[in-house]
């Protein structure tokens, strides 16, 4: 049976952050990188996660 | 009212069977819920982590791709809506993607299914250079294609995670297990069934006209209103 994982509000903000602060980057510069086709190639590897984590926190997703 | 987790367990078992049944090796497909709202992703998963699946040449690991589902009921609460999708393919020798194949709901502009391929092509970008200084909704970046977004069918006829499967056995060659064809066959059925049965619900008097002329008896609820509004049809 496929697991299911339950994440708080706190859990994705703090992988957010980490993943952030990984690139060195806030969010408003990655969401204008994505946007305007801008992104390095680590930047591009973390996309689906960053989306996911918006999405799960209800806000707007990135676009490209 | 269906219960989120449960739908998405459902979801999830018939990617693994239909990924398993395709590709070598077993993934981990998962969902991931957020506690306080109604929204969940379907992704493969390592512990609680989203990662990507390995696709190799003759034993050989060439190549990465990452499967995301993002999805939350739909205003009935009995069906898991996709709001957002993607099917990335990328190479082991860099981490930008190869190729993308997304939907999203959410687009206005741009088709909301989708490829968008990462590559370079001067013909290409000399046209739309040309065309961005005439009109300038035109992409500012004519050097990536990536910046392109070819469409696939819209919201009601876009391609599934079959279709990707097959793209990438059939065209990259990647390593498969023996029955591969079938699996996606069969599943590539379930989605279209699903997607038609979505269909007739948007155009029942369509759907009732064409039972008729086929000698079937129809006749509409008595509440029924004709007030359908085929937006998905409209869409690209």
């Amino acid at each position: 049976m496929a697991p299911v994982i339950e994440l708080s509000r706190q859990d994705l903000l703090e992988r957010q952050d980490a993943i952030l602060a990984h690139l060195g980057v806030t969010l408003d510069v990655y969401r204008e990188r994505a946007a305007t086709h801008l992104l390095s190639s680590d930047e591009w590897a973390v996309m689906d996660d960053l989306d996911s984590i918006l999405f799960l926190l209800g806000e707007e997703t990135l676009t490209d | 009212m269906a219960d989120l987790a449960a739908s998405g367990r459902a979801f999830a078992d018939r990617l693994k069977e239909t990924i398993e049944a395709v590709l070598p090796g077993t993934v981990s497909i998962g969902a991931i819920i957020a506690q306080d709202q109604n929204s969940m992703v379907i992704t493969a998963v390592n512990g609680s982590q989203s990662v990507d699946m390995p696709l190799t040449l003759s034993g050989e690991r060439v190549a990465t791709w990452r499967l995301s589902y993002q999805t939350s009921m739909d205003h009935t609460g009995q069906f898991l809506k996709t709001i957002k999708s993607a099917m990335v393919l990328t190479s082991v020798f860099e981490k930008t993607p190869l190729a993308r194949l997304e939907y999203d709901s959410k687009m206005r502009t741009a088709p909301i299914a989708h490829w968008q391929f990462h590559g370079e092509r001067g013909a290409f970008s000399h046209l739309l250079a040309r065309a961005h200084s005439a009109r300038k909704y035109v992409t500012d970046k004519p050097h990536a294609l990536s910046s392109l977004h070819f469409p696939v069918g819209g919201e009601r006829f876009r391609p599934g995670v079959e279709d990707f499967l097959e793209f990438l056995v059939r065209e990259c060659g990647v390593d498969r297990e023996d029955g591969w064809e079938s699996a996606i066959q069969d599943g590539r059925e379930i989605w279209r069934r699903f997607q038609m049965r979505t269909a007739t619900r948007e155009l029942q008097v369509e759907a009732a006209q064409i039972l008729t002329a086929m000698n079937w008896t129809v006749s509409p609820p008595l509440d029924y209103q004709d007030d359908e509004r085929p937006t998905a049809l409209r869409q690209w």
